[in-house]
């Protein structure tokens, strides 16, 4: 057996004991739980669509695509500024590359370890609540994860030209504009756009530090429990979302397409994106009256001094951090979180594996497995369905809908996330079975080989390496979600946050934001080696 | 091409214009500097808070002389950060915030407050067919608690509960819940979505009242002792007498104090018939009980 | 002033670890000069080339370009005033339109901002047309370089050339990949536009025959040195035997 099979086994495990240590000997639904349930899947089929709710509905969608817009082109500038010098491309001496690595990606990677909700709420305790704590949270956390693409993307162009340039006596920022920055735009913006989809969600979620979009209005209706308008909602967050996804994937395709249309296309989508970005900072400074500059005053500065002091412990008695007893809960707290974050992958993980086969649109075209069945077609539609509401809703939303479910503890946290990642796992993983060579599958079948034996045989053992290395990266991100859903009760470092926060104990928050970290930074070391064996 | 790209322009303009008209007026207020802002913490629905404070701050606007404005807040702790750093220059805080506040802010002070407060409870609910009738019964039921900043859907009933002998940490069915506010305590129950809670006794008899609670699936099985607890708490001189004139806490106390039959529908939304005087040294014991419990160290 | 020799190679060494791809090559181009370069794979043709254009450092050895050694040549743009070097069609940037490729070649003379607001609006337009016009691509100014063909983006390579004006050309297999036809077009143009332009050319070249048609003085090297240095029309098919032989190479 191959080493990769021995991991995909001991992940297997991993993943089955932690689901076995869950409190099952208890029902899992709270008494209510079920009927709620049924209340809100009732509601499903008569959503609230009122004028009114409906103009209320158009409304927070801007302002959560204003918020995500403004987030992002933030985001882009310091993913440029700390992206460009953490390639190293404009450095030669062995000591400016070192810097290079260390002191920028490592910025980078301390940006991108706190997800951007514990950014908004660090922000809201040193700004105040603006618009701003939630677009700096958002730049933040997507410029460390933009900054850190682009260094590669920028790493790894062709050295070819980048020699002729240099050779015809551009200087090393000549070189940038004129050869690295060409050479990745294309990758650029796919990942940009990938990531403004990405901000679209997080905007929806920063209702929960006091912005206003479709995540307060969500939240709003699920407290008065009028679900029917919940789900109005959703769908509003749904339908941007696909939208989003579309016009990148489209975008896409027509830049790596060399016909002449495509400057039309790219052209066109360039000034729209624009006009959004100006549209959205021109909303925040008029209707939300949030001048930028205003942030930068000495009061605000006293106050991020005295809430940085309050994290440090400065002048307090005993610092959570020096105290055992702390410590040792914290690190309770990091393994329940560690827990929630591997039942989740597993859960979604399962579930990709169960529908990815009919989600490819090869499998539903009869290609793959070279038999045509009538409910190819439907189950295909079916399932990419699923995986579209799945990953349009944000984990948080699902959590402050399971929370009415389930009780609270480790499992409506991780059942939350698995249902997001679970439509994100199984687009991605439905490419890869749609990019597959099917060559090997053409000879399997002329040899007489049955479906299931070309998809036992054929489609799996090929696919596997691709869909194991996307199970752990996404699971890179799932750890650092998990702490978000406690938020709404659903347990583990983020339940603990919020109540910190709350009661304004400073150096609890430190403490716990230092485990989150070094959580962070495990399982990322975990994962790497991981995929590192899979290669 | 240069069609299309106008036309996604302008499209996109009135787009944002329109979501800018829609919110002009706070927007126009906000630019004012020298606005008097009152905040409450929102242990109600959002609407009416808005529709109490929004008369409120009405009525102080006319009793004072100032411009005030209501500012809704979306969490207790929130309002607490907005107080300390002067955003709000007058809160209606529970005791708890109200400590909190006043740790942050030595100088704030409690100004006013509603008889009751000072013999406040907290009700605990159930759902009507189980048979619990007192705290101990509670021991393997589910339960959701408040706001976790709430006093008296939070700290006071874990208090009361402790005095009971029970943990809540580990003797119910699951963790506790925190609902976030009193109306989704009793709405949380009423679904059947918890068995059991704690809520904030006025919210109760004004849900009973309203008939927004349906009495044949929920019943209130005990009642706490009484505690101090909501209060008017005005800003320090910083904030206040420096930026609005010298006297103006007074005058604000006085124009809270001097509420009576004629502005009795604005006291109606606070289910009392005047304010009185209340003032910081109240609220000792609940401090004493958040240390004891935790919430501050 | 102005000496006669473009470059002048004293005992140039160069080797990657084991392998010696030079070993004490020394030489002298005058210029004006226009040289092919031929010899089996692997003698160090690109290498040589490299050296010229200063992009690897020798190991051992003196060289100057125009008299001066190269520590007078403090900067990369001082340097590219005199020598240019192009080689296949992976020296442009596929992604940028034509004319910025061609503008690349002035970028030596521009300052950082002028560069930044040429990507928008192309600063010496004039200029870089007349070049596309020479090579004949005055219809592809504005064409996205990747969708131009082979022999067409080799002529962009050449347009830019022509703008950066360096005294001397080095051409590293500048039509490895190009069909015969569009190879000779190529050549023709590279050759015609040195002669015209009076500037030194050196090109490495796979095609013995296109050495011999389009240049004066044929240099071939054999892991790592001189084998022959010869007027073009000396050339014996005998030597080119041997210099391609399999059987002595060690
Ligand atoms: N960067 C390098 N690292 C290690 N060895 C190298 C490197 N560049 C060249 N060599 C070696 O040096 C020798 C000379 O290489 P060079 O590229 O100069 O040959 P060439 O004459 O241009 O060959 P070809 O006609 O195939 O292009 C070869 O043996 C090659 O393998
Ligand atoms: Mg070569």
């Amino acid at each position: 057996m191959k080493k990769r099979n021995y991991l995909t086994l001991f992940l297997t495990l991993i993943f089955l004991m932690s689901f076995a240590s869950v409190g099952w000997s208890k029902n899992l639904f709270h008494s209510g739980g079920s009927s709620t349930m049924l209340q809100i899947l009732k509601s499903l089929l008569n959503p609230n669509l009122s004028p009114e709710l409906l103009k209320l509905a158009f409304e927070s969608s801007w302002i959560t695509v204003a918020y995500a817009a403004a987030g992002i082109s933030l985001a882009l500038i310091i993913a440029f500024v700390l992206g460009i010098p953490a390639s190293g491309v404009l450095t030669e001496s062995t000591f400016g590359k070192w810097m290079s690595f260390t002191v920028f990606r490592g910025i980078l990677g301390f940006m991108r370890s706190i997800h951007e909700l514990v950014w908004a709420w660090l922000f809201v305790a040193a700004i105040g609540l603006s618009p701003y704590a939630a677009i700096f949270a958002l730049a933040i956390a997507y410029g460390g994860a933009l900054g850190k693409i682009f260094a590669e993307l920028l790493q790894t162009v062709p050295q070819e030209p980048i020699k002729a340039l240099r050779s015809a006596g551009a200087s090393k920022l000549q070189i940038l504009i004129y050869g690295y920055l060409p050479q990745a735009l294309s990758n650029m913006v796919s990942y940009s756009m990938y990531r403004f989809e990405c901000a679209i969600r997080s905007s929806a979620i920063m209702s929960f530090v006091g912005l206003g979009g479709l995540g307060y209005q969500i939240q709003l209706s699920l407290t008065e429990l009028r679900y029917n308008e919940v789900w109005t909602f959703l769908f509003f967050l749904i339908v941007i979302v696909s939208a989003v996804d579309l016009w990148s994937s489209l975008l896409r395709k027509k830049m790596a397409e060399a016909a002449a249309s495509r400057l039309s296309f790219v052209k066109l989508s360039t000034v729209a994106l624009a006009a959004i970005a100006a549209a959205s900072w021109m909303f925040i400074y008029i209707a939300e009256a949030a001048s930028l500059l205003d942030i930068f005053n000495a009061k605000n500065l006293e106050h991020t001094k005295d809430f940085l002091s309050g994290l440090l412990g400065i002048g307090q008695a005993e610092p959570a951090f020096f105290s055992l007893e702390s410590w040792k809960n914290a690190i309770r707290l990091a393994a329940e979180t560690l827990h929630i974050s591997i039942i989740a992958i597993g859960l979604s993980a399962a579930g990709m594996l169960l529908t990815v086969i009919p989600a490819a649109r090869n499998a539903a075209e009869g290609t793959l497995t070279l038999k045509r069945k009538w409910y190819n077609w439907p189950l295909y539609l079916f399932t990419s369905g699923l995986y579209i509401i799945s990953r349009s809703v944000p984990e948080l939303v699902w959590a402050m809908i399971i929370v009415y479910i389930l009780k609270p503890g480790i499992l409506p946290g991780a059942i939350a996330l698995a249902l997001h990642n679970f439509g994100i796992l199984g687009k991605l993983c439905a490419e890869v079975v749609e990019d597959l060579d099917l060559r090997p599958v053409r000879n399997l079948a002329s040899s007489g080989a049955s479906s299931g034996q070309i998809l036992v045989y054929g489609v799996i053992p090929a696919v596997m390496p691709k869909l194991l290395s996307y199970i752990l990266y996404r699971w890179e991100v799932i750890i650092r979600t998990t702490i978000v859903v406690g938020f709404v009760g659903a347990g583990g470092l983020g339940q603990q946050f919020k109540l910190s926060m709350s009661w304004f104990h400073y150096t609890d928050v430190t403490l716990i934001l230092i485990c989150y970290l070094l959580l962070v930074a495990l399982v990322d070391l975990f994962s790497e080696g991981c995929r590192r064996i899979i290669q | 091409m240069k069609k299309l790209i106008a036309l996604i322009l302008t499209a996109i303009m009135l787009i944002s214009l329109s979501g800018c008209s829609a919110d002009n007026q706070p927007a126009a207020d906000k630019a004012e500097k020298s606005v008097f802002k009152i905040g409450a913490i929102p242990d109600q629905n959002a609407a009416d808070l808005n529709r109490n404070f929004g008369a409120m701050a009405e009525y102080l606007s006319k009793a004072t002389g100032l411009q005030v404005e209501f500012v809704p807040s979306v969490d207790y702790a929130a309002l607490v950060t907005a107080f300390e750093r002067g955003d709000i220059h007058m809160a209606w805080f529970g005791g708890l915030t109200h400590v909190q506040a006043r740790s942050l802010v030595p100088e704030a002070e409690a100004i006013a407050q509603r008889p009751r407060d000072e013999q406040f409870h907290s009700v605990f609910i159930v759902q009507k067919e189980l048979n619990v009738d007192k705290l101990e019964d509670l021991k393997g039921l589910s339960f959701t608690f408040g706001s976790e900043s709430s006093t008296s859907g939070h700290l006071m009933p874990r208090y009361f509960l402790m005095e009971a002998g029970l943990d809540p940490a580990k003797d119910f069915e699951g963790a506790p819940n925190f609902s976030g506010s009193h109306d989704n305590t009793y709405n949380l129950v009423q679904a059947g979505t918890f068995k059991a809670g704690a809520l904030n006794e006025a919210v109760w008899e004004k849900a009973v009242a309203e008939k927004k609670v349906d009495l044949n699936k929920v019943k209130v099985f005990y009642t706490t002792p009484a505690y101090y607890d909501y209060n008017w708490t005005i800003n320090s001189n910083e904030y206040v007498d420096k930026v609005f004139g010298e006297g103006t806490r007074q005058n604000v106390k006085e124009a809270l104090l001097s509420m009576d039959n004629d502005q009795a529908d604005i006291l109606a939304l606070f289910q009392t018939d005047k304010f009185i005087e209340a003032n910081n040294e109240n609220y000792q014991a609940i401090e004493t009980v958040a240390k004891k419990i935790g919430i501050i160290k | 002033m102005s000496s006669k020799q473009m470059f002048a190679l004293n005992n140039i060494s160069k080797s990657y670890g084991e392998m010696k791809a030079l070993s004490s090559l020394s030489l002298i181009v005058e210029k004006g000069e226009m040289i092919a370069i031929i010899g089996p794979s692997g003698a160090g043709k690109t290498t040589l080339l490299n050296i010229l254009a200063n992009i690897i450092k020798p190991d051992a050895g003196e060289m100057t370009v125009d008299s001066k050694p190269l520590t007078c040549y403090k900067t990369p743009k001082l340097f590219a005033h005199k020598v240019g070097i192009i080689r296949q069609q992976f020296d442009l940037i596929g992604q940028l339109p034509v004319i910025q490729n061609v503008l690349a070649g002035r970028l030596k003379d521009w300052g950082l901002l002028k560069s930044l607001i040429s990507l928008i609006l192309p600063q010496d337009k004039v200029q870089a047309v007349k070049a596309l016009e020479r090579v004949g691509l005055s219809d592809k100014v504005y064409e996205r370089t990747a969708n131009l063909s082979g022999g067409e983006q080799q002529r962009v390579a050449l347009a830019r050339l022509l703008v950066q004006k360096p005294e001397a050309v080095l051409a590293d297999e500048p039509v490895a990949s190009l069909d015969p036809a569009r190879a000779e077009d190529v050549l023709f143009m590279l050759t015609k536009l040195a002669k015209e332009e009076n500037q030194t050319l050196i090109a490495c070249l796979h095609s013995v025959e296109y050495a011999r048609k389009y240049f004066k003085r044929i240099i071939a090297l054999k892991a790592g040195q001189v084998y022959f240095d010869l007027p073009a029309e000396e050339l014996k098919d005998e030597l080119l035997a041997s210099l391609y032989s399999l059987g002595d190479e060690s």
